[in-house]
């Protein structure tokens, strides 16, 4: 769920990097999401090659770095927000039976 | 400070015995040091002990120098060497033939430096952005000084056989 939220933060982005990542989590509803949690997401988010990384200029230090999606990435958020729909839909519906059938006995 | 940098180098050595190559310890190090200067936060407030974080991180698939044959046939053969040698030191002490006693000790010599030699060359972490080491300094002294203990080690034992 996580890996997931932060995919789609990356491909609304664009290109990010991680401090940025965890504002938008926590302005999103995920706060409190450290950097131990956060980086071997990105790892593996690259390694499935839906990100790639560059290291570029930071605002002072030692430098940042930038992730951008990827197509495939892309088409990965595509996929799991059509999987999220539907599965949420199938929820709504088995609630709405459940309570339809409850008022009916009742 | 003297904090960050005892974690990094735990990091570092965490890293290392999970096998990971320089090139990714490098690029771990180097995103700690990035993250830490943007949120102001401690390397343990961030990302946890130096033991999880570098447990999380060797979960990635990485080319481990472990799948590499010469670095263990370079740990065999030290292993190999420092068991003969100190065989041959223990033979000093209980006076059994001398020859064998000198050669062992000399065999033994001979395949750490054989292991030295097979070991591939690491130049240790190193910083993605600049190409510095980003190996600390006291772990360099460290390895210079287990090499030279061995050999000390070696030519005393060898020393003493020819004494007696």
């Amino acid at each position: 769920m996580l890996a997931q939220s932060v995919l789609a933060i990356i491909a609304a982005e664009g290109t990010t990097y991680g401090y940025q990542i965890i504002q938008r989590l926590d302005a999103a509803g995920f706060p409190n999401v450290k950097g131990g949690t956060l980086y071997p997401i990105l790892a593996r988010l690259e390694t499935e090659g839906w990100t790639t990384t560059a290291w570029g200029e930071g605002s002072g230090g030692p430098g940042r770095k930038f992730v951008s999606i990827t197509d495939a990435g892309r088409m990965e958020v595509e996929r799991f927000t059509q999987q999220w729909h539907l599965f949420s839909r199938k929820i709504v519906d088995l609630w709405e039976g459940a309570k339809a059938s409850s008022n009916e006995h009742s | 400070m003297d904090d960050n940098r005892s974690w990094r180098n735990h990091l570092i050595v965490n890293l290392n015995r999970r096998g990971l190559t320089d090139k990714q310890i490098g690029d771990i190090l180097l995103e700690v040091q990035s993250h830490i200067d943007e949120t102001g936060e401690t390397p343990e407030q961030a990302f946890g002990t130096p033991e999880e974080y570098a447990c999380s991180r060797s979960m990635e698939p990485h080319s481990s120098r472990w799948k590499n044959p010469q670095v263990l046939w370079s740990y065999m053969f030290t292993l190999l060497g420092a068991a003969i040698m100190i065989g041959g030191a223990f033979m000093a002490g209980t006076h059994i033939s001398r020859p064998l006693t000198i050669v062992s000790i000399l065999v033994g010599f001979a395949f750490m430096i054989l292991a030295t030699r097979i070991m591939p060359k690491r130049k240790g972490p190193i910083d993605p952005v600049t190409g510095t080491s980003l190996m600390p300094n006291n772990n360099r002294l460290a390895i210079m000084l287990g090499i030279a203990i061995l050999c000390i080690f070696g030519l005393i034992s060898l020393l003493v056989i020819l004494i007696l």
